[in-house]
């Protein structure tokens, strides 16, 4: 990353000097940014262009009279009704960096904000904490959301799942909008069930509308306290 | 089931320049060459990391390209496929699902596939493949024709 910026000794000429620290935060293209602690909020000194086109990089320049090894500063990014925050200690002149990503939750917890259609006789239980779909017997069974997603400025699903059974029979996956009957053989984007319990799928090839839902087979249960698409 | 070569990158192909390692999966049943090699493949146990460093463990089936023009390109040749089944007389449905009653060592063609049937269907039922249909080979149902002249 390389800044059309010269650092200071004398602090002059609108540049950090060099006892300031640096923040650099970088945020999917079109944000906005802001750094807060307490009263102060600071706007970027600079913008440029990351090497992913999508995203962009903001410079803070903080300078000593606000280093704080208590108090975090909050970098927040927003975009449209998207927002993402992320705290920071800055309590010394170096280089701080910070990425931030926007996440639409599709469970958090025990809730999920979306009607879900089940399939082929999967059930879904909302816990306190988590949600639990459970297949009915044999074959596969999908859940679906009943509707679709803008996936274009996302580049991942992502879930936070465990699972009864790791065989390869629980799945996360993404279906063309036409695709009535969600099976896991129609799927356009699959991940299947591994050791760690945190499946993210690569969706950076689609844009567009696109069905969302999980999948399970036989009686196996996929507990989810996560799954969401992320920048 | 279908034989596919990776690369290093797991990208998927369909013939393997000498470099590459075969892999079997039932992944892209259907699916046309363009469909296919535009898709990456990461096999269970292993792992792929994007250029921005986020890490996908698999197994995980996903489009390395632009997937619109991907999609096009399977749509035409579901199409094609359609085509030339119904030319041959065969019952065609859009999705797994029976619009009309079907006997047992019937045929139907989905979305460019052919699917033998081994229970009888009625009308308005889901179509599943192992347990109502199993995929078929149009060579089969004209050697099938020739069997019952």
């Amino acid at each position: 990353m390389i800044f059309d910026m010269t650092r200071s000794s004398s602090g002059g000429g609108g540049g950090p000097s060099a006892s300031d620290a640096i923040l650099i935060v970088t945020v999917p293209t079109g944000s906005t940014v802001t750094a807060t602690k307490g009263s102060v909020t600071l706007t970027p000194t600079l913008w440029t262009a990351a090497a992913d086109a999508s995203l962009d990089c903001a410079l803070f320049v903080i300078p000593p009279a606000q280093f704080d090894s208590t108090t975090p500063w909050t970098v927040t990014a927003t975009r449209g009704t998207e927002t993402a925050s992320y705290p920071v200690t800055i309590d010394s002149n170096k280089q701080y960096d910070v990425e931030l990503y926007y996440k639409l939750y599709i469970i958090s917890g025990g809730t999920t904000p979306y009607n879900w259609k089940l399939l082929s006789g999967m059930t879904m239980t909302k816990n306190a904490s988590s949600v639990v779909f459970k297949g009915s017997g044999s074959g596969y069974h999908v859940g679906v959301v009943d509707g679709l997603f803008d996936v274009t400025a996302y580049k991942l699903l992502i879930a936070d799942v465990t699972f009864s059974v790791v065989d390869n029979g629980a799945y996360n996956a993404l279906w063309d909008a036409n695709v009535a009957t969600p099976t896991k053989d129609n799927t356009s984007a699959i991940v299947y069930a591994n050791n760690s319990g945190h499946l993210e799928l690569d969706i950076s090839g689609f844009s567009g509308s696109m069905k969302i839902g999980v999948g399970t087979v036989y009686t196996n249960v996929s507990t989810y306290t996560s799954l969401y698409l992320m920048t | 089931m279908k034989t596919i070569f990776l690369d290093s990158d797991f990208r998927c192909h369909l013939t393997d320049d000498g470099s590459m390692r075969p892999v079997e999966t039932d992944a892209f049943d259907g699916k046309c060459a363009t469909f296919i090699e535009g898709y990456r493949f990461v096999p269970a146990g292993e792992s792929w990391a994007r250029a921005d460093g986020a890490v996908f463990h698999g197994q995980m089936v996903a489009p390395a390209e632009n997937y619109e023009a991907l999609a096009k390109a399977q749509t035409q040749y579901e199409a094609d496929e359609a085509a030339r089944l119904a030319d041959l007389g065969i019952p065609q449905e859009k999705d797994f699902t029976a619009t009309r009653n079907y006997p047992s060592e019937s045929f139907i063609g989905i979305r460019g596939e052919l699917y033998e049937v081994i229970r009888s269907i009625p009308q308005y039922t889901s179509i599943i493949t192992g347990q109502n249909v199993i995929k078929t080979t149009v060579e089969h149902y004209l050697d099938t024709l020739k069997e019952g002249e």
